[in-house]
Formats: structure tokens, C-alpha cells, sequence
């Protein structure tokens, strides 16, 4: 053990003699830090402290044991472990992943993940014994405490929606009390009744209602409460403030943290749907294992739940509706989202088709009786301009009605401005939140904590890989060398505005693109998706490949004809999409995704593309680890090596890798003795390529712009670009520039920023004779 | 007549011989440093500049290549 002995004799006794390799590392750990601490940099001494766990003493039997609990609150748990089901299980419910490769996950503490701990019923004495459990060290103090003091003033408040009102509530009024005591809570008040009541404060006394049928589902903790609940003490707040309200009562404002229960049935006061599940739909157990955690306690709670593309989702909010069985609003990203949920509902519940109904700009529809589900999209509920009369009525519908369920599908695109708008104009009992990727560029994926709730449940994608749930997905960066001439342009200072598509009109890459579509056509007959922001790339990989393409402009006839063909013919096997396709459009049949441009670092935008080939294909057998494929789907992403393409790439990729996917870097693609078979073989097509890319406008080259693009901060973050003085004056060699100002647009376009017709009202009064 | 000058020989890729290139274009005339381009790969260029291109082209790379934060 040499120069380590200095250390904790007594600590060493415990060891038994196999684990003194262990003790021999963590001590070894230890003297090298002490060392280094004595030295003069004092920022690096804290760094190391947070890495230095030789404090942690080891239980005597810690090889049947399968995590590790450092004082910083992080997590490491074995998946080779005997117990890692039931560990992960457990800590997928107390602790936020952090990184989940094959062997060993990171998982973090922190007080939001504790809250949805608590939420879904666990107490904190059984978080910590647990936990205790499952360690192989002894917890650390430290993190008792910080699990004491996240937990400890959980379920004292409720928020509660009774006919149309919010209301306040808690056994509590002390509580309460301090809760008003905040400014914005103070202000969200509505006063109108209260003052009423005249027990000196203004707090309304709402005698025991709650408490009337209670299953035996009820662990202590909840009964005591329920003792208490005979007096609740309740304020009610204003519906649009709510959101406000709760945030202010997160763990990190006034840490008194919202219980947002719906006892479904004990509601009588909304009308029942009936729909049952039908028996054909059974869903898996990580389904069941989700829909578990929302319902609990014979109650439903708000919630997020986060399953991969493809592993089934629809399932999972179908279930919940139809085990709510009140009235459900359901809302989706777009118009062809919306058609799927409806048939989604059709085909997993008996619902009738009077009780649903679709509510998007094409097709009005309005659901008979007093209870139904209504699919519509986020859009069409926070539209604030004026609406036609008809959907004037249908929203004021849906704003005075309480819904018991409000679905919400690629819950991830919530935080943008409009969405949120549509949490508080609807008012529902719980909200169920869907989506595969938590992660936005922009960080407010924490603010998903007081607009919906907690993250209920969380799978993890490779182990839905191994059940054979999902796709087994082989992961590919391809690295294209950029041609000598394309990377001359790419340095010039004054071609800073067209980098991007420079470093996309890569001939190499072109061709790489070429070879692979070839490849996955005629020797596997795969179907392949294309992928690329740039809609000048796009257009221009299309036309020369002569693929069909999708993008915002295409219309919706034309997007389902292609769409169709490419499900159905022999012949159609590829298809181009540019971001459009990121989300929601359901190609099942596709396989093989090759990325050509891509939206600058976004995360989510990775995740949500490889989505779209996760639906697993083929017979479960041969997905198995060892079965006839183990591969089955392909994963592209084509990159111009000693750009700045490489940087967004490796970025986008953290979320993926996170998961425990990782890349193959493949570096020689197309091989060399393809020569003349593929495209841009001589130089003289690279130049006449290379300079049509120049000579296109800077605005034709950019990315194109989707009215529910809300994550583009991603780009403004991210982007680092060098330009010159004269270009940003655009004294560039540019002596004038033709502008077109009337509603002629170029062919192909779509929705540029810079290419929106003048608004009429804003031009010169002189000219508004001529043009009007 | 023969004139010899020394000087150093870089083997590169063909977008790093493309850096160089474009580095030296940069320069006011006084301080261009590539005495001959001598093909795609090769560049013969003055012999002090070997620190000054190292560094040039480590700061490209840097800029291209993402590392997580902690």
C-alpha cells in the first residue's frame, strides 16, 4: 500500500483482503490530490474536492451492491449489476439522468427530481433507506440532508381546478399564509368572496370535502394528511396567473411545491366519457411501468413522460384517457399530428366516433353529447389574431370547459412563448405531457416543471433496444475532406454568409451521399430519408438526384401524395425532407436516415430525426442481440471535415451519446474506385457547382424559417462566424442588388426570413394609390 | 546560375495546404512567407514560420471542434 498508509488506518481495517485493490485506488486517489492541493492554484483544490471520494466508507459485502453515492449528489449505478432492474427503477424515479452509456449510468440529485420523487408517492425516509439499500458506500451525509431538506415541505400545498376556479389549498394556514406573503402569489389572488369570512386574516375556510371515499391505496403519510384536510384552508388565484403561482412555489422560490392530484372518480361534477381500452391494446411494460407511476394512488397526477420515438407513446396517452374517462383535449404539433391521434384513438379505444373530433384550420369538427376528446394543435389554441366565426365558437368551447385530461404531444416545443399561452387559457384537472427529447438549447426545459409537473417516468432507450421495442440503430458520422477549390472559398473572408452552404455543396459530400443512397437502394432495399436545413442544398441534391423533396412550402395534397408513394411504390425509395420533417411525420417504412445540413447544434433536432427510424421493423428474432440483423436501421450524419460543421456535429450528438448511443466515424466514403459512376467526378462540374453556389443570393443560401421553428436560439447561441467590415456594410463588390417587392417569389424558397412581401399599410402614401 | 534558399517543406492535406495558402494571402506582401506552392500537399515555405502555422492551424481546429462542457 506504500506511501497511501498515511491515511485512515481504521478505514482499512474494514477491508476485506479481496478489495484491496479498491482501497489501494482510492488511496492512491487520495495522496495525489494531497499533493497537488498544497500547491498554489486554489480554483483547481475545489474541483478536485468534488472528485476526491476516498471519504466514502465501503460496505463489507459492496460487490452485491450496485450504485455509488458521492456527497455532490451524482449517482453511479452498474447496469451489469444482478439488481440493476429494480435500481433503475428506483433511480429513475428520485434522480435525473445525466449519461447512460452500456456499463455505467450517471444519474444527479437535485431537488427538482426529488420533487417528482415525492409526487409519485415516495416518502422521504424511503427515499434515503433505499438508497441506503442499493449503495455500496455508506450515504453520505451530505446528501440525507439535502434529500431532508428537499422533501420536507412537500404535499402541504394543492392546487386544485373546482368548477372553472383555481384554488389554493392546504390543511395549512400558517403555510398559506406565508405563501401570500410573496408578492406575485399576493398579486395572482382573487379577493372577490374572501373578505366574507371574518376570521381576522383573509384566508377562506373550506371545510373537509375532500375526504369522503378513500381506497386502501393510501400510505400513512396521505392518511394523516387526509385527518387533517377536514379544515382546508384555501385562497383562489387567478387562472392566468397560475403558471406564475407555481413557479414561485418551486423548489428554488419559496420550496413549497404544488400537489396537482385529479381524484377522477370521485369527480361527479363532470360528465363521464365512455371509452375503455380496447383488448387488443396491450401495452408493454414500459408503458404499463409509466402509466403506473401517473396513476398511483387511484389518482391522476400531472406529469411528464419521456419515452423514445417510436417506443409508443400514443399508446401511453390513449391509456390515460381512457382510464380518466372525462373529457380529454389533446394537442399536437401540426395538422398531419393531429389525423394521426385521432386515429390512434379510434384504433387502441371504443371510443365513438361522434365523441371525437378534430379541430385544425381544414376540418372543423364538433363532438356531440357532453363529453368527448378534442385533437387539435397548439397553434390553433393560442392563435391570437381573429378566427372565423365558426372556430371563434369551438375555442370559446373549449375555454369554458374543464377537461379532465389535457394530452400534450412533443410536450418539448411548450416553452416557446404561444405554447404556454395554451396552458393558461385551457383549464384542465391533469395534464399528461409526451415527448422523446427533454432537452432545448435555450435551457427552459426546467420551466416543464410548474407549466405541466414532474418528469413522471423516463426510459432508457437501450434497454428498449435489447427488449427489441425500438430499432437497434447503427450510428455513422461520415467524414467528407472538403475539395481543394470549396475550402478556398470557405476561408475567404468575404464568402462568410455562405459557409454553411459551402461546406454543404461539398462535391465529396455529395458524393458520399450519392454512394450511400445507391447502396442502402439497390443492395439492401432500404427506404432513406434525406435530411437538410438548407433549402438550397436541398433543392440542389433533389433535382440532381432526381428524388422527390419535401418542404415548408410543399403543399399538404402534394406532401401526402409523396409521402404515399414513398410508403406503397417499388420505385419511390428515397425521399428528401427539410426540417419539416423533423417531428411528427410518421414514416414508419424508413430506415435509413443520411443527414446532409443540419439546424447548428441542436440537440433536439438530432434525437427527434433519428426518431424517425426507431420504430422497430422485422421480426423480433432477428433484432435480438445475434439474430439475422443486429442492425436494421442506419443512421447517417455527412460532415465536412475542418469546418464548422465538425464543432455543431460533435454537439448535436451529446444527447444521443447520452443515451449510450455512439458514432462510427467512417472516413472513407465513397471509396476511391468509384470514380465516374457517381456525380461531380471531374473538376469541371465541382467549379461550375462551386460557382453556382456563390453566385445564389445570400438569403437563398441561409437556413429556411418555419412559423413553429421556436428553438432557433439554438443557431444565435451556437454560431460562431467570422465577417469583414465591408461585408457587413455590403460594400462587398456589390454595387447594387435588384429586390423584388412584389408578391412573385422565387421558386423553391419557401418561407425565407428576408423574402416576406411588404405589408401594404407600411408603404409610402404615394405609392399606396399605385399598388392598392 | 543556381540560386539556393532555404526553407522548409510542409506535407499537408489538401484543405490544410489551402489554410496555409489563404493564411499567406492575408499578409501585406512584406511578411508573405511561401516561397513556392510545389503541389496540392506540399508547400515550401520559410523556415521561421513553422511555430507561427502550428499555431494558426491549432486555433482553427480548436474553433471547429466542440467539448462538452462540464
Amino acid at each position: 500500500m506504500g506511501h497511501g498508509d498515511k491515511g485512515r488506518p481504521s478505514k482499512k481495517t474494514k477491508f476485506s483482503t479481496k478489495d484491496d485493490h479498491i482501497s489501494k485506488f482510492v488511496e492512491d486517489d487520495d495522496s495525489y490530490y494531497n499533493e497537488d492541493a498544497e500547491g498554489d492554484f486554489r480554483d483547481g483544490e475545489n474541483l478536485e474536492k468534488k472528485r476526491d471520494f476516498s471519504k466514502l466508507e465501503l460496505k463489507p459485502d459492496h460487490l452485491n451492491r450496485p450504485l455509488w453515492a458521492c456527497a455532490d449528489g451524482r449517482i453511479f449505478l452498474e447496469t451489469f449489476s444482478s439488481l440493476y432492474k429494480q435500481a433503475y427503477d428506483f433511480l429513475i424515479a428520485i434522480a435525473e439522468p445525466v449519461c447512460r452509456p452500456e456499463s455505467m449510468h450517471e444519474y444527479n440529485l437535485t431537488p427538482h427530481s426529488l420533487y417528482a420523487a415525492v409526487s409519485v408517492g415516495l416518502e422521504t425516509e424511503t427515499i434515503i433507506s433505499v438508497l441506503n439499500k442499493l449503495s455500496k458506500t455508506k450515504l453520505p451525509k451530505e446528501m440525507i440532508d439535502f434529500i431532508h431538506s428537499s422533501t420536507s415541505n412537500y404535499g402541504k400545498v394543492k392546487l386544485v381546478l373546482k368548477k372553472n376556479r383555481y384554488f389554493v389549498e392546504s390543511p395549512f394556514p400558517e403555510v398559506l399564509k406565508k405563501l401570500l406573503k410573496d408578492e406575485v402569489i399576493s398579486k395572482a389572488r382573487i379577493t372577490s368572496e374572501a373578505a366574507n369570512y371574518g376570521d381576522g386574516f383573509t384566508i377562506s375556510k373550506a371545510a373537509g370535502e375532500i375526504v369522503t371515499a378513500h381506497d386502501g391505496l393510501l400510505n400513512e403519510a396521505e392518511l394523516a394528511a387526509v385527518a387533517e384536510e377536514k379544515e382546508t384552508h384555501a385562497f383562489e388565484v387567478d387562472p392566468a396567473q397560475v403558471e406564475n403561482v407555481k413557479q414561485r412555489c418551486l423548489p428554488n422560490a419559496l420550496n413549497y411545491p404544488m400537489l396537482e392530484e385529479y381524484d377522477f372518480r370521485n369527480d361527479t361534477v363532470n360528465p363521464d366519457l365512455n371509452m375503455e381500452l380496447k383488448p387488443h391494446a396491450q401495452p408493454r411494460p414500459y408503458q404499463e411501468k409509466s402509466l403506473s407511476k401517473m396513476f398511483g394512488n387511484g389518482r391522476a397526477r400531472s406529469g411528464i413522460i419521456v419515452l423514445p420515438c417510436g417506443a409508443g407513446k400514443s399508446l401511453v396517452g390513449v391509456s390515460a384517457a381512457s382510464r380518466i374517462k372525462k373529457s380529454c383535449l389533446c394537442l399536437a404539433t401540426n395538422a398531419v399530428s393531429v389525423d394521426q391521434w385521432a386515429f390512434q384513438f379510434k384504433l387502441w379505444s371504443t371510443i365513438q366516433d361522434d365523441q371525437i373530433c378534430r379541430f385544425t384550420s381544414d376540418s372543423k369538427e364538433r363532438f356531440r353529447g357532453n363529453a368527448g376528446v378534442v385533437v387539435t394543435t397548439y397553434n390553433m389554441v393560442a392563435f391570437g389574431g381573429k378566427r372565423s366565426e365558426e372556430s371563434e365558437k369551438i375555442i370559446e368551447e373549449i375555454r369554458n370547459r374543464e377537461w379532465g385530461l389535457l394530452l400534450m404531444d412533443e410536450v418539448h416545443v411548450v416553452p416557446a412563448h404561444m405554447f404556454r399561452k395554451v396552458i393558461s387559457i385551457t383549464k384542465s384537472h391533469c395534464k399528461l405531457g409526451l415527448t422523446a427529447t427533454l432537452v432545448r438549447e435555450d435551457e427552459r426545459i426546467t420551466d416543464l416543471n410548474f407549466l405541466i409537473g414532474p418528469k413522471l417516468y423516463e426510459a432508457n432507450w437501450l434497454d428498449l433496444v435489447k427488449g427489441g421495442f425500438i430499432a437497434n440503430v447503427q450510428c455513422a458520422e461520415v467524414w467528407c475532406p472538403m475539395t481543394k477549390e470549396f475550402f478556398a472559398e470557405y476561408l475567404k473572408k468575404e464568402n462568410s454568409k455562405k459557409k454553411q452552404a459551402l461546406y454543404v455543396m461539398n462535391p465529396n459530400k455529395f458524393r458520399a451521399c450519392e454512394f450511400l443512397i445507391r447502396f442502402h437502394e439497390q443492395q439492401r432495399g432500404d427506404k432513406i430519408i434525406v435530411f437538410a436545413d438548407n433549402l438550397f442544398a436541398l433543392t440542389e441534391y433533389a433535382m440532381k438526384l432526381r428524388k422527390p423533396m419535401i418542404y415548408g412550402a410543399t403543399s399538404h395534397v402534394e406532401r401526402t401524395k409523396i409521402l404515399e408513394a414513398f410508403k406503397c411504390s417499388r420505385d419511390v425509395n428515397t425521399v428528401f425532407l427539410s426540417k419539416v420533417g423533423d417531428n411528427s411525420i410518421d414514416i414508419p417504412e424508413a430506415n435509413v436516415i443520411i443527414q446532409i445540413s443540419s439546424h447548428a447544434g441542436s440537440r433536439r433536432q438530432e434525437a427527434q430525426r433519428l426518431g424517425r427510424i426507431l420504430r422497430a421493423k422485422g421480426k423480433l428474432e432477428d433484432r435480438m442481440a445475434g439474430g439475422k440483423e443486429e442492425y436494421n436501421a442506419f443512421f447517417y450524419s455527412l460532415v465536412s471535415t475542418d469546418t464548422q460543421e465538425m464543432f455543431y456535429s460533435t454537439k448535436r450528438q451529446q444527447f444521443l451519446i447520452d443515451q449510450g448511443y455512439s458514432f462510427k466515424v467512417i472516413t472513407s466514403l465513397p471509396p476511391p474506385d468509384t470514380g465516374a459512376d457517381l456525380s461531380y467526378h471531374r473538376l469541371d462540374d465541382q467549379l461550375a457547382l462551386l460557382s453556382k453556389v456563390l453566385s445564389a443570393g445570400d438569403d437563398a443560401v441561409g437556413l429556411e424559417q418555419l412559423e413553429e421553428d421556436a428553438d432557433d436560439i439554438a443557431l444565435h447561441k451556437a454560431r460562431r462566424s467570422m465577417g469583414s467590415m465591408s461585408a457587413m456594410s455590403g460594400a462587398n463588390g456589390m454595387v447594387y442588388m435588384e429586390y423584388s417587392t412584389g408578391q412573385k417569389r422565387y421558386a423553391g424558397q419557401g418561407q425565407l426570413k428576408s423574402n416576406k412581401p411588404k405589408d401594404p399599410a407600411k408603404r409610402h402614401h404615394l405609392f399606396k394609390k399605385r399598388f392598392g | 546560375m543556381v540560386n539556393a534558399t532555404k526553407g522548409l517543406v510542409i506535407t499537408c492535406d489538401i484543405p490544410m495546404a489551402q489554410f496555409i495558402i489563404n493564411m499567406n494571402a492575408l499578409l501585406p506582401a512584406s511578411q508573405k512567407f511561401i516561397i513556392h506552392v510545389l503541389d496540392n500537399t506540399h508547400l515550401f515555405v520559410q523556415p521561421h514560420m513553422a511555430e507561427m502555422i502550428r499555431s494558426a492551424i491549432s486555433d482553427f481546429r480548436d474553433q471547429n471542434s466542440y467539448e462538452k462542457p462540464a
